[in-house]
């Protein structure tokens, strides 16, 4: 909720607030009315697909291998770091550090939107 | 420069090492011990929603030990520094008012200069660094501390930046927001010169705190006042940045002259989502200096429990520092007159922190983020004195450093 309220809230457009509300009249802070004043925080997000700077982050990466390498998983299609290491079969990710480092100083990775690492054409 | 007093005793160079104070903190029941064999790809998922820090014994296929969420509690920040939860904020206080030294040591008798590896040697995919959060750009060094000098001043400036792997010497390093390293860097680049700079990995909790504070001073000093005792200092290798001589882990190199030229990113950042791939400068690593028994240290940044990370305990407390700070100029407001302005100001500005921390349990207010971490600092105090400080503190800016 804290944290919400931190993240997803801006009090010129997420603030509700209304007067008029029927309450228990032990409120000091009422001076002695029968009705008070009520306010409404909205925090939601949008639902459906977010985009990733409103994704909330996993710690856990699984799914089986699929590629020998991590030249073969690329060039199946562009890939985030942790999908590399599913891709193949890495429960480590430093070697795949060195195989991209490799990559890179032949001139033959790039990186794309959200950045997905990606073969550049030949 | 810092004071540098040869004359003065050498401080005992474990009590502030970080492994010390883990294991201080096993005794107490702080630390979640993993004994058995881990993967790096499984590292994360165990310190994802854990209240405690946790100790890995053998990670990696060389089974390295490393610690994490080191400073993600309370309760282990305030052991930190020697009191209670409650006494924390003012603790802090207490330290940051009261001078203490920075000694040099020279780099035989210092600690992390006990493994030397440079040139060939130097390899940053053989430290245990694993992937934190799903779809991070690459594995990250998250509990590195950056110092570097300020050519301007001469004064050295600490702040906590990630590295994100590159290769065996090269990381990207986050230099987006306005902070004082971004400024220095910045001004050196458009010379066309690089910058200096050294990390420290495997640090005590006062080390972190001190550098994620935003105040415009010399900051070796600063680091020494946070320990509340002598820094023992050592000159890098390959540069001539002083770094705390008791530490784990030095990396030392230079950011280089290109400027924001590489993708960086994305990262699973402090405020519970992703920070995006930006563009950023290259850090180069010219040197890792250790000591024998090294302890690697990593630092939770997001998750599923956003109170429990290293990040939300350390700016908690760096944000407590600030508002009691900026209070400190209203010293002189009449009783009468902060009452009135207090009751109308706080319970428009702060309704949103003392409704919702108020309602948690004990551990949801001791745990949570910012609000929660105000709530905890209002209550214990006369009602008067710590709705003053507050709500004078709201409207206050302060120059930003770091």
């Amino acid at each position: 909720m804290d944290w919400a309220l931190a993240t997803r809230f801006q009090a010129d457009r997420d603030l509700v607030v209304e007067s008029g509300f029927r309450t228990l009249p032990l409120d000091p802070s009422l001076g002695g009315k029968r009705v008070g004043a009520k306010a409404g925080f909205d925090l939601t997000l949008p639902l459906g697909d977010r985009a990733l700077a409103h994704t909330v982050p996993r710690s856990a990466i699984s799914g089986d291998k699929t590629h020998d390498d991590v030249e073969a998983a690329l060039t199946d299609g562009a890939k985030s770091f942790g999908e590399l290491m599913v891709a193949v079969g890495s429960r480590d990710g430093r070697e795949i550090v060195r195989r991209l480092e490799e990559l890179r100083r032949a001139g033959r990775l790039d990186r794309i939107e959200d950045g997905l690492y990606v073969l550049v054409e030949e | 420069m810092a004071t540098s007093l040869k004359n003065d005793p050498v401080p005992d160079l474990d009590e502030f090492r970080l492994r010390r104070f883990v294991d201080r903190m096993i005794d107490e029941g702080e630390v979640d011990v993993v004994e058995d064999p881990i993967d790096l790809a499984d590292v994360a998922a165990r310190m994802d929603g854990n209240e405690k820090a946790v100790l890995f014994r053998q990670a990696g296929p060389e089974k390295a030990e490393i610690i994490g969420s080191m400073t993600g509690g309370r309760t282990r920040m305030a052991m930190a520094f020697g009191v209670g939860p409650a006494e924390l904020l003012a603790e802090v206080n207490r330290r940051l008012a009261e001078p203490q030294n920075v000694i040099e040591l020279d780099s035989p008798d210092a600690p992390v200069h006990q493994v030397i590896l440079t040139g060939d040697d130097v390899d940053l995919t053989a430290l245990p660094v694993h992937l934190q959060h799903e779809l991070d750009g690459a594995p990250y060094i998250s509990a590195s501390l950056d110092y570097v000098i300020n050519p301007e001043t001469g004064w050295t400036n600490t702040g906590a930046r990630r590295l994100m792997l590159r290769g065996k010497t090269e990381t990207g390093i986050d230099l987006v927001a306005p902070s004082d390293l971004k400024a220095i860097y910045e001004k050196c680049a458009s010379r066309g010169e690089r910058l200096p700079i050294a990390f420290t990995v495997g640090a005590h909790p006062c080390d972190h705190l001190a550098a994620v504070m935003r105040l415009p001073v010399d900051e070796l000093p600063l680091v020494a006042q946070l320990r509340g005792a002598t820094l023992p200092v050592v000159k890098c290798v390959t540069n001539d940045i002083r770094v705390p001589a008791d530490a784990e882990y030095v990396i030392e190199g230079y950011l280089d002259e290109r400027g924001h030229v590489e993708p960086e990113g994305p990262y699973g950042e402090f405020l519970g989502y992703y920070g995006v791939v930006k563009r950023n400068p290259v850090f180069h690593c010219t040197a890792i200096t250790r000591r024998k028994d090294a302890l690697f240290q990593t630092s939770t940044i997001s998750g599923e429990h956003i109170g429990w990370t290293d990040t939300t305990q350390l700016n908690a407390i760096r944000a407590e520092v600030t508002v009691w700070r900026s209070a400190d100029g209203c010293a002189g407001t009449g009783r009468r007159q902060y009452h009135d302005v207090v009751r109308r100001q706080l319970q428009r500005a702060c309704v949103a922190a003392s409704t919702h921390a108020g309602r948690g349990t004990q551990r949801h207010r001791r745990s949570y983020g910012l609000a929660g971490q105000f709530q905890a600092c209002f209550r214990g105090r006369s009602r008067h004195r710590h709705i003053r400080r507050c709500t004078d503190g709201l409207g206050t800016r302060h120059a930003v450093s770091g």
